[in-house]
């Protein structure tokens, strides 16, 4: 699913990835770890095609992320990945159903139905039409994954997604994903949360830019 | 305190540097817009009333009766710029004219004696009168005040004359070069000028026919119109010094009577008239404008201001957050605001000092100076302002700092 | 879901939109009353021109018959003792068509100031001139007739016809003595009127658009942000642009709108209670109004558009 092959990003003179390789199979859950300024964010932002890479290949599914341009990275990003953000980044003043179905029009047209049954899927149908800026972080958050799943994409990318949570919302979101694992989706999640490492597949640690124990299969609890 | 204060001021102001500069572009552009337009609209009624006087609005004559006529002569002129004229600063122009009838290519031609371009002393001040000075009328062979040969003649449009003019006065013919051709739009148009001391000599005729005065006159209002069809013998005290002291073309012509007792002063009410009309029409609408301006430029201030202030609305809830009072919220945003202003304010005064003066150019071919009082209170009204807008958004500062922060 | 994107987004800025709107809609008024005014000014002073009266007085050749303006005949004759000269025209049609003029009096027989001056003769005071009996009016014109006795008769083989026309110079060349003497003065002030409008316009126009770079500068951090999330969420663009320009659009042609309704409003209070005429909305004014209206906002909207893709998506999103 995924595949990086001596990825490198500098910003000026600093290296924040430096020849990074790894490789993703379809339907696998991987966690990268690290400490703070690692470069865990960046090679999140990279396979998204947020971001382009100083050098190196970036290939997601039969796309290769670093050799395309700008509209085609945004088109692969509606179609072949869902996003979640540490900081939620729902558009404030759009309803959280509003918020899916921004998702929706983006692909192709919105679906208020579809919508609904996402947010079901969430547990917040019935605050669907409650404003993004009044929900707490925790169905914010699962909004967030609503929206990310909204269009079936194969990959899951997750940018520390409990990061801002507390304990009760926290196992309400990782089970969101632990449900969608279940269903075939390939996720990767950056976290600092062992407890969410331990429900991937593997976890790679990344430190000053490198990534050190690639293949490092834990065990499953 | 107030150290840390104007030092987090500034640290905001330099961090924020895009918000806080267009803040400043938005009050500069608005107290320029102020400063120009105010500046423009009060020169613009006596300067367009300046336009449309340049044609004379008033005729003197030697007063008729049935035993004798008067006399009128260059000294009554002269005296209408003397301190014994109550309304001397608005004479804007004077000429004396005496006919005669002359011949031309054999024609008749309607000849008259005047001054040109005359420098005339009255009371230790120098003014230049004479026919070439009515700036309304038309002139072709020369700029208007530019030297004129006063051995040559003016002739009106209607008279076809070449370079040179070749005329019969009272029997003895004399070449003439014609130093100007005036187009007036009336009766001189067919007219042949001569300066009037060459007229003398031609003529013989001491005595003037007329002398033609162009006044600066205010619309009529009620009082003015009850001089007219009334005259002024039912004027109380009060009203009478009100009339008297308005510069209306009844009360002018009324003191020009005290300054020259021999002259019948006609007012040429086809001109006043319109005169009186358009100048009336164009103040209201100039008092207008101007209310205008100030509610465009007030309104843009504060919208700037308060635009501002919203963004700024989570900073003031973090600064709450970690205990600042109203107070000292409110004096932050003061701070800012009136950095802001003052920076403005020393924009909006160079910006306006030219820009009053490149439109006033344009608009009136006279350059303004901006008023100094005006500047002032134009760099004033930006503070002024602020503290309005953020009276308003005081509302905001006491919202409770989670939604502030959410 | 464009429009409720973009309707949303609105709800949310109103802080920052009402304040701008409303300075944008007074500055498009004040533009758009600027045009009208300077427009109409042209038809007030044109009324005020009326005031000037006669335009054209025409000698007719003998046996010459002038079909318009005011036939006037003059003889000379003697009141009392003395030599008047004596006009005989419709006075009811003469003082219409010269309204400046000033008349003293109900009096039937109009004299001139000058005569009245010399003869001694006050306002309703009884007179007999060739053998007509009426009263006097004192006539103060400020033209020849002041020195005239005007009675009212038909004007059987008149000396001169006074005309009022829009076009003096079709009389040139013919025995008639043409008066135009405040027209140059008017079209130069009519001249200094429009460039004053112009200006006022201009600087409306400038004050509207430096509003509206203000919004574009203290929204862009919210802006870019929302802008980040849209690009993460794979939007194009040119769809960003789309939600962009849909907004600043329909602000746009809000005020607009409303600065129209208001330009109108204003031009008629401004020009009806001080000039009192009635101001016609010209289709300059729609222009401009709409004009800078769609060019303040499609500025914005390039400022924005611009912001966007100078920052990489990373950036937006943390709003940088």
């Amino acid at each position: 699913m995924i595949e990086l092959n001596q990825v490198v990003k500098q910003y000026g003179t600093l290296v924040v990835l430096n020849s990074v390789s790894l490789s993703v199979s379809p339907g696998e859950w991987v966690s990268i770890m690290g400490p703070s300024g690692s470069g865990k964010t960046t090679l999140l932002n990279l396979i998204a095609g947020l971001d382009t890479p100083t050098s190196g290949q970036i290939w997601v599914k039969d796309t290769e992320v670093s050799a395309i341009g700008h509209e085609a990275r945004a088109r692969f990003r509606r179609e072949t990945i869902g996003i979640v953000f540490q900081q939620f980044h729902l558009i404030p003043y759009l309803t959280a159903v509003e918020n899916v179905m921004l998702a929706q029009y983006l692909h192709s047209l919105p679906d208020r139905d579809e919508a609904m049954a996402a947010l079901k899927l969430v547990g917040l149908d019935e605050r669907a039409n409650h404003l993004a800026s009044r929900l707490s972080g925790g169905e914010q958050q699962r909004v967030a994954i609503a929206r990310a799943i909204i269009n079936d994409p194969p990959l899951l990318l997750a940018d520390e997604p409990t990061g801002n949570l507390d304990a009760e919302n926290e196992q309400i979101v990782l089970d969101i994903f632990r449900r969608l694992h279940d269903e075939g989706k390939t996720i990767v999640i950056v976290t600092h949360n062992a407890e969410v490492t331990e429900l991937g597949d593997r976890t790679i640690r990344i430190h000053h830019g490198k990534t050190s124990e690639v293949g490092v299969v834990t065990e499953k609890v | 305190m107030i150290g840390f204060l104007f030092r987090t001021a500034i640290k905001s102001a330099f961090i924020q540097k895009y918000r806080f500069v267009s803040l400043a572009v938005t009050i500069a552009v608005a107290s320029a817009l102020l400063i120009t337009l105010a500046t423009l609209y009060l020169n613009a009624e006596s300067q367009l009333a300046l336009g449309l006087s340049g044609i004379p609005n008033m005729v003197l004559e030697p007063q008729k009766s049935v035993v004798a006529t008067s006399r009128l002569t260059t000294d009554d002129v002269a005296a209408l710029k003397s301190r014994k004229h109550f309304w001397r600063n608005n004479i804007l122009n004077a000429a004396p004219v005496a006919f005669a009838e002359g011949q031309f290519d054999g024609k008749p031609v309607k000849v008259a004696g005047t001054w040109f371009d005359k420098q005339v002393s009255v009371d230790g001040e120098s003014y230049n009168l004479g026919l070439l000075r009515f700036k309304g009328w038309e002139q072709k062979g020369g700029p208007i005040g530019g030297p004129v040969d006063r051995n040559a003649v003016v002739i009106g449009a209607n008279v076809a004359a070449g370079d040179s003019v070749r005329l019969t006065v009272n029997g003895t013919q004399r070449v003439f070069p014609v130093a100007r051709t005036l187009k007036t739009g009336s009766y001189w148009d067919d007219y042949v000028f001569l300066d009037l001391d060459n007229f003398r000599e031609l003529t013989g005729k001491d005595a003037l026919d007329q002398v033609l005065v162009g006044a600066l006159i205010k619309p009529k209002d009620k009082l003015a119109t009850r001089a007219e069809l009334y005259g002024t013998e039912g004027f109380t005290e009060a009203e009478f010094q009100a009339w008297y002291c308005s510069p209306y073309a009844s009360a002018i012509a009324y003191t020009i009577k005290e300054t020259v007792p021999p002259a019948e002063v006609k007012v040429l009410r086809r001109v006043t008239e319109v005169q009186e009309g358009i100048i009336q029409a164009s103040s209201g609408v100039f008092m207008a404008l101007f209310v205008l301006t100030l509610i465009t430029a007030v309104t843009a201030i504060f919208a700037g201001e308060k635009m501002y202030a919203s963004a700024k609305m989570r900073e003031l809830g973090i600064m709450a957050a970690i205990g600042a009072s109203r107070q000292r919220l409110f004096l932050q945003l003061v701070t800012e605001v009136g950095l802001a202003s003052l920076v403005a304010a020393a924009v909006a005064y160079l910006l306006s000092w030219g820009l009053v003066r490149s439109v006033s150019l344009s608009v009136f071919t006279i350059g303004f100076q901006a008023n100094g009082i005006l500047i002032a209170a134009s760099a004033l009204t930006p503070f002024l302002v602020s503290l309005v807008a953020l009276l308003f958004l005081r509302k905001g500062l006491n919202k409770n700092v989670v939604e502030v922060l959410r | 879901m464009l429009f409720r994107v973009v309707s949303a987004s609105i709800r949310h800025r109103l802080g920052l939109y009402v304040p701008m709107l409303i300075t944008i809609i007074i500055s498009l008024a004040l533009l758009g009353a600027a045009e009208i005014v300077g427009v109409s000014f042209k038809g007030i002073v044109n009324r005020e021109m009326e005031k000037y009266g006669a335009n054209v007085i025409l000698i007719p050749e003998k046996g010459e018959v002038v079909n318009e303006g005011v036939p006037v005949q003059v003889r000379n004759t003697r009141l009392g003792d003395a030599e008047v000269n004596l006009a005989m025209a419709n006075t009811g049609a003469l003082l219409a068509m010269n309204p400046g003029w000033l008349v003293k009096g109900e009096g039937d027989v109009l004299v001139g100031s000058s005569v009245a001056a010399q003869l001694g003769l006050t306002r309703d005071s009884p007179i007999e001139i060739d053998g007509i009996q009426g009263k006097v009016a004192i006539l103060e014109s400020g033209t020849e007739f002041d020195a005239f006795v005007i009675v009212n008769g038909e004007a059987a083989q008149p000396s001169m016809v006074l005309l009022k026309t829009a076009d003096p110079a079709q009389y040139k060349g013919k025995n008639a003595i043409i008066l135009e003497e405040i027209t140059r003065a008017k079209y130069g002030f009519l001249e200094s009127i429009r460039r004053l409008m112009l200006y006022v316009a201009l600087i409306s126009a400038l004050s509207a658009i430096a509003v509206i770079i203000n919004l574009a500068r203290i929204d862009a951090g919210e802006r870019q942000k929302e802008f980040g999330i849209l690009g993460a969420l794979g939007a194009l663009p040119s769809t960003i642009a789309r939600f962009i320009l849909a907004e600043f659009l329909l602000l746009s042609g809000f005020s607009a709108v409303l600065g129209l309704v208001f330009s109108m409003a204003l031009s008629w209070a401004l020009v009806a209670l001080t000039a009192k005429a009635w101001p016609a909305l010209s289709f300059g004014a729609v222009w401009y109004v709409f004009g800078t209206a769609l060019a303040s906002f499609v500025l914005a909207s390039s400022i924005y558009i611009m912001e966007f893709r100078r920052h990489s998506i990373v950036e937006e999103i943390r709003g940088e």
